[in-house]
């Protein structure tokens, strides 16, 4: 194996090349580091990557270093077809010269060359310490597992089970359905809701391939795609499942009454919990925080079901793929105060209309005031109830318009008829027959439509409700009365979306709802291989959609889990015991308890690890060495060859975590959002993984200042990776101020991956804090002092 | 649930088709304090005619459970401090009970009477092995003499009823004891004839009421007087009220109310106890006295249980108790904290949590649905012949196929027009 390196660059039409001198680069690189050098327009084409399998094959260089697009888009390909021709794809390294150089710095072009020439040289000099990629065959566990029980999850798992996949089915509540189960008829085709869902319910329920928990909760998932170990703790329903044949005869017997959450506090329920006469599964729950111990239901219930002796379980799962289908939340008291929601008895949100509606709820059917229990003559619907509102949620939730729409023709069409006024900003009926319905409700001679979200809610003696809103049609303010008002309310992501990001490290975009791979073409997947989102756990959606992306999420599982074997890159890194001097600093550094000290010398637990390489930033003497990052030697070569040849003031390396931080930059290249040039960028693969060491040599031979971009402390992939960086970087900023350095040199920030705009406009402040601060030795000029 | 027998015990019967649950009231327990009234969360027990009862005017229940209400839970049971009701069924778990606590120091205890006479409740049973003083005193001849000088010293005699047992010389008038000092004798005698100054008891007295000197006596050997036996407290009787521990000369029970609290008394000047002896009587701690001094009624704290009888005894609305704390032995069931909340709500401005959720309690209209019953003999109609023979000729014509195509593709008219032909 020789030491050849050979650099391809790339002009991807005018993308790169309308802005950087490419046939410059070539020349330079070529003549002054004596690397060929091969241009292609686009070398992730089909013609480009045979042209790059060739060059690999007969040139057989040991190290290929690749000019182009963000590595976060095409690297894998590159490596996949290097492999293909022999070069190991960790010897394959991709420069980004288009998302953080031709697309954000087209200001000044000559700048942005000199930079790609930076970046490029820094890579090539780079280039022998790039380290081999370590795979591994794992054996793929034909199971899966899909956490939500409601529409989007029980298609999910249908679609896997018939397929032959053994599917764990976890829900949170004590019963399947949903929000689904709790809507009376669905839009547009008013069918009977639970009538359509129930049959799937029941067959989910009794699937031979489908274990169905309920009260389960997913606490702990480690492992990687193919093999994950789930923990899922189990509360004690205390009803026997199996023995239980749902005649209902203790829910009649149990003396203690609680308002029911199932109704959003509507309504009474048992201590001995089914909401729903035809629930599934059948068997109720016991709510033991409320069940004063009376026996009572022991004494109805013939198959002796009821068992106050059940423990909380946690039960152990193998499985190979998991489904997140946690659905959503709506939004409640505090976001809805502006309109009565919580003061006023009579504002009610849509959900708790189709409770009333629905021949199962409160009122079993029966559309009432809430504040007597009188009769409703008109009724008010809001859309957009704290949707498209900066000051709440400023998404749109996506069904509220139809969804206001189906509850103005239930009221419209009760007996007998109600008046009904619709308050909207827009009416959004995108889908399938959604357009003909609205046009149906429109033509109701009972349904007035009124350009105008109200400003104003007031509640009358009497309970009804005067409402003034500005109609924007006819320019004028309007008052009406009403008996009951029902919000269009907004939609959050479910309870607990935070701690399963957590749990299962994958990420969530910035409202909260889970981050998919790429939003129009992966819109099922996720960062992490063998986890997949199917419904409105990704972003609102009708039920129609959730069906959609749950049988894709469905279809992207399978692929996985047909697969025998599943090739994957180990995250842990090696020891050179030779050079380890059982310091013992690795070992405080891990968070996963994935390195131990013993006797013998450092051992490393390659299933705890995550791969946040933080152990690798700890290591004084190079002793661990990384197989999936950027070795200490490398990035120290590219410091030191970026800063080489100073062409611009002011200089600043940025760290940038692969996550978000290296996300975020390209998403300001995406946007076209500008930055300053003298910006040299460096990917880590967590903000933890940044050796202080580091930090001072960039300082040292020129940097002006040191920005590491890393995910929002608490999104960090690594949990607590952020934390500790910024532990590290917090201390050594001390440690400068106390040297007499300006601290100010060096700045730890992060910046979700949509945040583009947010990142770009922070480089661009710290550059010109940099500016004023002076280059570095400014502080020890007479004058000056840390403390400015 | 069903009332199956009445006397002093009144038994109730809930029967399922796996569980039959037996409640059990006593009557002559009941003191109508109403906590159960309180804790009962089907509001199915109402307070009886306690100021009429408490008055001797008339005999009756003091708490009416209603049958059609009552589930048989736990609760009515777990706070009477009395023990009045019990709960009975076939593998019934341990609930928590609102209980108080006594304790005997078994080494500090001597035993003596005090205790035994104290208690207002018959609780406290004191079982005291003394030998005779004839046994301890041995005189070595057949003289039989002795000069000296004893005193009583009744500021300090507690009246724990030992040197009455130890020696015939002594005899104490008990009497009924009473608040606010609760003293259990109305004097004690010495016959100072019988008396030999033997000292022995100097030596059994707890609280050194007794000085003898002997001065000369014929030769005798003294013996040393042990006191044996020991205590036996009943804690289905027993009411926490601490008269014995106020009493207790070696300090050797120690006792936990049930509630901590304190008595409000408003309007007392419509108090007149010459007249309405209502709380005295219905108090089961024996708390109650009128003072001599001033008016109305007072109240010992030392015993007071805070159960609030006297409340609802009193015909002018004197009393208010305020229970602050009570004491609540945990069964580390699954129904501890549920059952607790309940308990809670006999204490001075308890509120139960809030459950989280927006809670607007509707509820649906309920709809008796009648269906009236069918005949059980049908009707015959002269016309049932015709009927049958027209319906035979139309069942022949559709035989015929081209009717029946007529028939199969709905052509009204044409149909109309061939069988209006017939």
């Amino acid at each position: 194996m020789n030491d050849k390196v050979i650099l391809l660059l790339c002009k991807c039409g005018t993308n790169i090349a309308g802005v950087i001198d490419v046939e410059k680069i070539a020349d330079e690189i070529s003549k002054q580091n004596g690397v060929p050098c091969y241009i292609h327009d686009h070398w992730c084409s089909e013609d480009g990557l045979q042209k790059m399998r060739e060059i690999i094959e007969n040139e057989k260089p040991s190290r290929i270093i690749i000019a182009a697009c963000t590595p976060h888009l095409h690297e894998e390909l590159f490596r996949e077809h290097a492999e293909k021709s022999g070069l190991n794809g960790g010897y394959v390294e991709v420069v980004n010269i288009r998302e953080q150089c031709s697309w954000v710095h087209w200001q000044h072009p000559e700048q942005a060359t000199i930079k790609a020439i930076d970046l490029i040289r820094a890579a090539i000099e780079a280039a022998p310490y790039l380290t081999p990629t370590r795979k591994v065959k794992i054996p793929v566990k034909r199971n899966a597992l899909v956490i939500g029980g409601g529409v989007a999850g029980i298609t999910a798992a249908l679609n896997l089970a018939e397929k032959g996949i053994q599917v764990y089915l976890v829900e949170k509540t004590g019963f399947l359905g949903g929000h689904m189960a709790k809507l009376d008829k669905v839009f547009p085709t008013l069918d009977c809701s639970i009538c359509i869902l129930g049959p799937l319910l029941s067959k989910a329920y009794t699937h031979p391939n489908i274990k169905v928990l309920t009260l389960s909760e997913v606490k702990e998932v480690k492992g990687t795609p193919g093999n994950y170990k789930v923990k899922i703790l189990k509360k004690p329903r205390y009803v026997d499942e199996e023995k239980c044949n749902g005649c209902n005869k203790c829910l009649d017997i149990c003396p203690i009454e609680m308002p029911n959450e199932y109704n959003n506090g509507l309504g009474f329920r048992k201590a001995i919990v089914k909401p729903v006469p035809e629930m599934v599964p059948p068997a109720p729950y016991i709510d033991i925080e409320n069940c004063i111990g009376c026996m009572s239901c022991v004494g109805v219930c013939d198959k002796e079901a009821i068992n106050f002796e059940q423990k909380e379980e946690e039960i152990e799962i193998n499985v190979g793929a998991i489904i997140v289908a946690t659905g959503f939340s709506i939004i409640g008291e505090e976001e809805l105060a502006e309109f009565g929601y919580g003061k006023f008895k009579n504002v009610i949100l849509g959900i708790e209309l189709e409770r009333l509606i629905n021949p199962d709820g409160p009122t079993k059917g029966k559309v009432v005031r809430i504040s007597d229990g009188g009769e409703v003559k008109r009724a008010a619907i809001i859309l957009c109830a704290g949707s498209r509102d900066e000051r709440h949620l400023p998404y749109c939730c996506k069904f509220g318009c139809m969804a206001g729409l189906k509850h103005a023709f239930y009221l419209a069409t009760l007996n007998p008829k109600v008046d009904v006024y619709v308050f909207y900003i827009d009416i959004r009926a995108a889908g399938k027959g959604f357009e003909e319905f609205y046009q149906r409700v429109r033509k109701l001679e009972n349904v007035y439509f009124i350009k105008g979200i109200p400003c104003e809610i007031e509640e009358n003696e009497d309970g009804t409700l005067k409402i003034r809103a500005f109609e924007a049609m006819i320019g004028e303010v309007l008052e009406f009365v009403v008996d009951l008002v029902v919000l269009e309310a907004g939609v959050k992501p479910a309870e607990g979306s935070k701690e399963l990001s957590r749990i299962l490290r994958i990420p969530l975009s910035p409202e909260g709802f889970f981050l998919e791979y790429h939003p129009k073409l992966r819109p099922s997947e996720t960062f992490m291989r063998g986890i997949f989102l199917a419904g409105a756990c990704q972003g609102p959606k009708d039920i129609a959609d959730s069906v959609s992306h749950a049988g894709l999420a469905a279809s992207k599982a399978t692929t996985l889990l047909l697969k025998d074997n599943l090739e994957i890159e180990v995250q842990a890194p090696i020891v050179d015991h030779s050079k380890c001097i059982k310091c013992g600093l690795c070992v405080l550094s891990c968070d996963y308890n994935a390195l131990k000290l013993t006797g013998e010398g450092l051992k490393v637990i390659e299933e705890a690890c995550a791969g946040c390489q933080a152990c690798i930033a700890a290591c004084p003497t190079g002793a661990l060495q990384t197989t999936i990052d950027l070795s200490n030697e490398a990035i120290s070569t590219m410091i030191k060859t970026m800063l080489k040849e100073k062409k611009e003031y002011p200089l600043i390396i940025i760290f940038a975590c692969k996550w978000c931080g290296y996300e975020a930059l390209d998403n300001a290249g995406i946007n076209r959002i500008p930055y300053p040039t003298g910006t040299r960028i460096i990917e880590v693969t967590c903000s933890a993984r940044v050796n202080p060491i580091h930090i001072l040599e960039a300082l040292e031979q020129g940097a002006d200042g040191v920005m590491i971009i890393g995910c929002r402390e608490q999104d960090c992939h690594y949990r607590t990776g952020r934390t500790r960086a910024n532990r590290k970087i917090n201390a050594l900023r001390e440690a400068l101020k106390i040297m007499g350095i300006n601290p100010e040199r060096v700045e730890i920030i992060g910046a979700g991956a949509p945040e583009g705009e947010e990142v770009a406009e922070r480089i661009t402040k710290f550059v010109e804090k940099i500016k004023d601060i002076g280059p570095l030795g400014s502080e020890f000029e007479v004058g000056n002092s840390v403390d400015q | 649930m069903q009332l199956i027998s009445v006397d002093h015990l009144m038994e109730y019967e809930w029967k399922a088709e796996k569980l039959v649950k037996k409640l059990k009231f006593h009557q002559d327990r009941c003191i109508g304090c109403g906590l159960c009234v309180k804790v009962c969360p089907e509001e199915a027990i109402m307070l009886g005619p306690v100021k009429e009862v408490a008055a001797g005017e008339i005999e009756a229940p003091l708490i009416i459970i209603d049958e059609t209400k009552c589930v048989v839970c736990p609760l009515c049971s777990a706070i009477c401090p009395l023990n009045a009701i019990t709960v009975e069924f076939k593998n019934k778990p341990e609930y928590l009970k609102a209980k108080g606590k006594i304790e005997v120091d078994q080494n500090k205890c001597l035993p003596c009477l005090l205790c035994e006479k104290i208690c207002p409740r018959n609780a406290i049973k004191a079982e005291i092995r003394i030998p005779k003083k004839e046994e301890l005193v041995e005189y070595e001849t057949e003289e039989i003499w002795a000069e000296g000088a004893i005193k009583i010293d009744e500021e300090k005699c507690v009246y724990c009823g030992l040197c009455e047992i130890l020696c015939d010389a002594i005899k104490i008038v008990w009497s009924e004891p009473k608040p606010p000092d609760y003293k259990p004798a109305l004097t004690i005698l010495l016959d100072e004839e019988k008396c030999d100054y033997c000292k022995l008891c100097e030596d059994i007295c707890p609280v050194q009421a007794i000085k003898v000197e002997c001065k000369a006596s014929a030769p005798r050997k003294v013996l040393e007087v042990k006191i044996e036996g020991r205590l036996e407290i009943d804690e289905n009787e027993c009411i926490y009220c601490k008269l014995c521990e106020f009493k207790c000369p070696v300090e050797a029970i120690k006792v936990e109310k049930i509630f901590e609290g304190e008595v409000e008394m408003t309007n007392l000047e419509k108090c007149d106890p010459s007249g309405c002896k209502n709380c005295i009587n219905i108090c089961p701690a024996n708390s109650i006295y009128v003072p001599k001094k001033e008016k109305g009624i007072k109240i010992s704290d030392k015993s007071c249980i805070y159960c609030g009888a006297c409340e609802e005894a009193c015909p002018e609305q004197v009393l208010r108790i305020i229970r602050r704390s009570i004491r609540i032995e945990a069964s580390d069931s699954l129904w501890d904290n549920p059952l607790r909340k309940y308990l809670l709500k006999v204490l001075e401005g308890y509120t139960p949590p809030q459950p989280e959720v927006y809670a607007r309690p509707i509820r649906p209209v309920k709809k008796i649905i009648k269906i009236p019953a069918s005949l059980a003999v049908p009707p015959k109609s002269p016309g049932f012949k015709t009927a049958k023979e027209i319906i035979s000729k139309l069942a022949d014509f559709l035989r015929e196929r081209k009717i029946r195509f007529l028939l199969e593709l709905g052509r009204i008219e044409k149909l109309r027009e061939i069988l209006t032909k017939d």
